[in-house]
């Protein structure tokens, strides 16, 4: 019987390699060129928007809230770059710009859900909403090329790093910081105590409220710079940059969850990876956007329930354990 | 017909650790209100919670008028006529009176897509407040009731049901004198309706004047059943709840002389839950607080943790006036809470026990820099905790939330011990922990007043205050009722302070004599 308990344990992640697996033989016996050098290097680039953004929403998740203004915030973040770099703004100070304005909207959802203890859910409505609407200022919602490809904010895309493409680069840097803070650090124990039980986390001397606002902050300022290496990429600046960042990196996410019956960075990362993946082979295989889309629905769909299941089967199976 | 309108006999109920209840009987008579007595974890709840169905029983039967019957779910219950008023009323607040008093009736098959007229409800529960005399209007809205017009409600609600048993939990906690008087009323009506009424109470007084028989259970076994007839004799029945068994159950009481005062709350309030409490704690001695339901016990526990925050007074430690508006300062200035509520407050359950030990000290495991954790240090102080404290766990790794109760409260003690507290308070430390696990955590308080701490011990279980402390406050509707050296009082003097009704010795009265 524990045999079985432990082989159930572990189907999520037999699932998981199962999909992972399957879906590269798929398109590569269907898609042309799907498994060639450059396809894989180009699936490690282009997944670095929505892992950095969903590394970002990882941490709301882990505290235990949810945030659905991220990628509106986002537009309005690479909005104010483009703005930034058409004054005649160097292109770190844009990007600076960019983030200080999705900082003071991190901080506010931060302080409304965190201190205030107002409903997450309700407050990214209304944030994401000022945040949309706030992307139309600097243009009135036309699209910002001036100065764009001479100020060589292209570099944030096409650039390299010690021979990583820059976004990979970034990603990774990103990835390995926040292994260290929430695996190896205090603050990481904060982050995971605060979501797993906010009363007694708060009761061993932990000020949840900060910590609550500070994953806000860092969901946001992540999603805001996803937006804007997407902008890079796209070459000028327009309003509707991140709007399709909420779905992958909400997938991406419960995916991770589902695996490590936790959500946790390595899970968001192979959670985003699989996204990726589905989302070029599809390409490879001609089938038109919205299948990809469709697929990554029914994966965050099929993920939930595997992550739930897992945690109520973890809980009320070894309370039986215990008191045997 | 048989004599008794409920029988209960021969039940049995086990719980994983524990044997709740062995072969006890509990029979009452019809039109009769019977008290049922007894400390915490005597089983009287679970008795209780097994007749009107939210446990099964392991044996034994159950038979109504004569009649075995079979409660397998609530419903089972509520159909064989037997209501439970709980001790929180469970009713709507936005809905009005008579809403309540047929919640769930509206979904019954005859009002099914039929004819569902609010005023036939209000009509129909009118008329069924006035069957039992009770002056109430049940047109209001809940949230505008006083407490005992929702008590009454609740009532209405099981009464509803037509029930040849009413189950009353612990009803009166939250009445007035003259509240409880018309709650009585309606017990009288219903028993000359030959409904029988089950108290559940710790109130002595009360059973005296609201019932006619009386049982004790303790152990889960049943103790003693007696007529109330004319007088009770409380302490009596206070010996016979508590057993004679204490003095080994505790570890011997240390004879140090009193040291100087460490924590000092002076006029204490807490809107009016806590009504202007003042103590002092001394060094090497467990000063214990005892108090009912709803006296102010576990909310003046959380005030001097800064959990909540203080309407008035002023607490002084180590001679120094301190106000913390977070528990983070508490645990800075030396101040460690063991909460009552030990599944919500005390430890994060799905997280391992090491995280869970380090969780309020969490600098004593890191590196200077940027809060990196040492793991070897963080493995090595929680391997040593668990041995300290005896956890039972096969790996410092494991997820508190798979661990007994005992085992889990020891993990809230020890995330304690690390932070190296010069006060700690106690809250309901044993409720859910068995006996062995109970010693060491009374050892445990013994040990660290021996050292440099002093410990607060609050706790509703009165065995464990006093064979634990050195010296007893009792509070009674949030005011301190009552002072004394453990050794100068005893169980039962304590049991009346904390019992009796502050309102009623203000006119002189004294229910006991």
């Amino acid at each position: 019987m524990n045999k079985g308990a432990k082989w159930k344990d572990e189907l999520p992640v037999i699932l998981f390699i199962i999909i992972f697996v399957g879906l590269i033989i798929l398109f590569s016996i269907f898609g042309s060129g799907f498994l060639t050098v450059n396809n894989i290097l180009g699936i490690l680039r282009h997944v670095s928007i929505v892992a950095i953004a969903a590394l970002g929403v990882s941490f709301v998740v882990i505290v235990g809230h949810t945030d659905i203004s991220f990628y509106l915030v986002a537009c309005f973040a690479a909005m104010m770059m483009g703005f930034s770099l058409a004054k005649g703004l160097p292109a770190p100070m844009a990007v600076f710009a960019g983030l200080g304005c999705a900082l003071a909207f991190g901080i506010c959802s931060g302080f409304a859900v965190g201190v205030l203890k107002l409903p997450d859910i309700i407050i990214a409505i209304a944030i994401g909403t000022i945040g949309y609407g706030c992307a139309y200022l600097p243009s009135g919602g036309s699209r910002i090329y001036t100065n764009f490809s001479s100020s060589g904010i292209g570099f944030l895309n096409d650039g390299s790093i010690l021979g990583i493409p820059c976004p990979t680069f970034l990603m990774l840097v990103f990835y390995i910081i926040a292994y260290i803070i929430l695996e190896h650090t205090k603050f990481g124990t904060y982050f995971y105590s605060a979501g797993l039980n906010k009363i007694a986390a708060n009761y061993s001397g932990i000020r949840v409220s900060l910590v609550v606002l500070v994953a806000f902050v860092i969901c946001i300022l992540l999603g805001a710079f996803a937006g804007e290496i997407n902008t890079a990429s796209v070459g000028n600046a327009e309003v509707t940059t991140a709007l399709t960042l909420l779905l992958p990196c909400y997938t991406a996410v419960s995916i991770g969850t589902a695996i490590f019956k936790k959500p946790g960075v390595i899970g968001t990362f192979l959670g985003a990876l699989l996204l990726q993946i589905v989302s070029n082979g599809f390409t490879h295989m001609n089938l038109k956007y919205w299948y990809s889309d469709l697929t990554t629905s029914i994966l965050l769909i099929l993920s939930l329930p595997i992550s739930l299941l897992n945690n109520r089967k973890g809980n009320s199976g070894s309370t039986v354990k215990a008191s045997a | 017909m048989t004599e008794w309108r409920l029988e209960m006999r021969n039940i049995n109920k086990s719980f994983v650790s524990m044997q709740a209840l062995s072969d006890v009987s509990f029979l009452v008579r019809p039109g009769e209100a019977h008290a049922l007595l007894g400390m915490n974890g005597a089983g009287k709840s679970t008795l209780m919670k097994i007749l009107c169905g939210a446990y099964t029983k392991d044996s034994g039967q159950i038979l109504l008028d004569g009649k075995e019957i079979q409660i397998t779910c609530t419903q089972d219950a509520i159909d064989h006529g037997i209501a439970t008023v709980y001790q929180h009323p469970n009713l709507v607040q936005t809905f009005t009176g008579y809403e309540n008093v047929f919640l769930g009736a509206e979904a019954s098959k005859k009002h099914l897509l039929g004819r569902f007229s609010r005023s036939d409800l209000k009509k129909k529960a009118q008329e069924l407040a006035e069957n039992y005399h009770m002056p109430i209007d049940v047109s209001k809205s809940v949230s505008e009731m006083k407490p005992v017009e929702r008590e009454l409600i609740s009532i209405l609600h099981a009464l509803s049901h037509n029930p040849r048993v009413l189950i009353l939990d612990e009803p009166t906690s939250i009445l007035t004198r003259k509240e409880k008087n018309m709650l009585f009323d309606v017990i009288n009506v219903l028993k000359k309706q030959q409904v029988s009424i089950i108290f559940v109470t710790h109130r002595l007084d009360e059973v005296n004047e609201a019932c006619d028989e009386l049982t004790i259970l303790r152990d889960g076994k049943n103790i003693t059943s007696l007529r109330i007839g004319s007088g009770l004799d409380t302490s009596y029945i206070a010996e016979m709840m508590l057993g004679k068994k204490l003095s080994n159950l505790y570890p011997p009481k240390s004879d140090r002389q009193d040291g100087e005062v460490v924590l000092k709350a002076d006029r204490l309030s807490f809107n009016n839950r806590v009504q202007e409490v003042s103590f002092e704690v001394k060094k090497h001695e467990i000063l214990g607080i005892y108090g009912l339901v709803g006296a102010g016990i576990d909310e003046l526990s959380k005030l001097l943790f800064g959990a909540l925050k203080r309407t008035g007074g002023t607490v002084c430690l180590n001679g120094n006036p301190v106000y913390f508006r977070h528990p983070a300062e508490a645990i800075r200035k030396g101040i460690f809470l063991v909460p009552g509520d030990r599944k919500t407050e005390g430890y994060v359950g799905n997280m391992d026990i090491a995280t869970n030990l380090s969780l309020s000290k969490t600098q004593k495991i890191c590196y200077k820099a940027l809060g990196l954790i040492n793991q070897g240090r963080k493995k090595k102080d929680s391997l040593k905790l668990i041995e300290q404290l005896h956890i039972a766990t096969p790996s410092e790794k494991k997820n508190v939330a798979e661990l007994s109760g005992g085992n889990q409260q020891k993990v809230v003690v020890g995330k304690g011990l690390y932070t190296d507290a010069d006060v700690y308070i106690f809250t309901e430390p044993t409720v859910g922990v068995d006996v062995g696990a109970r010693y060491s955590i009374y050892e445990i308080m013994r040990d660290l007043i021996q050292k440099e701490a002093v410990v607060l011990l609050i706790s509703s279980d009165i065995e464990e205050i006093y064979g634990m402390s050195d010296r007893i406050l009792v509070l009674n509707q949030g005011k301190a009722a009552f002072t004394a050296r453990a050794d100068d009082t005893t169980i039962n003097e304590i049991l009346v302070q904390a019992a009796s009704n502050l309102k009623s010795e203000e006119k002189g009265k004294d229910i006991y004599e």
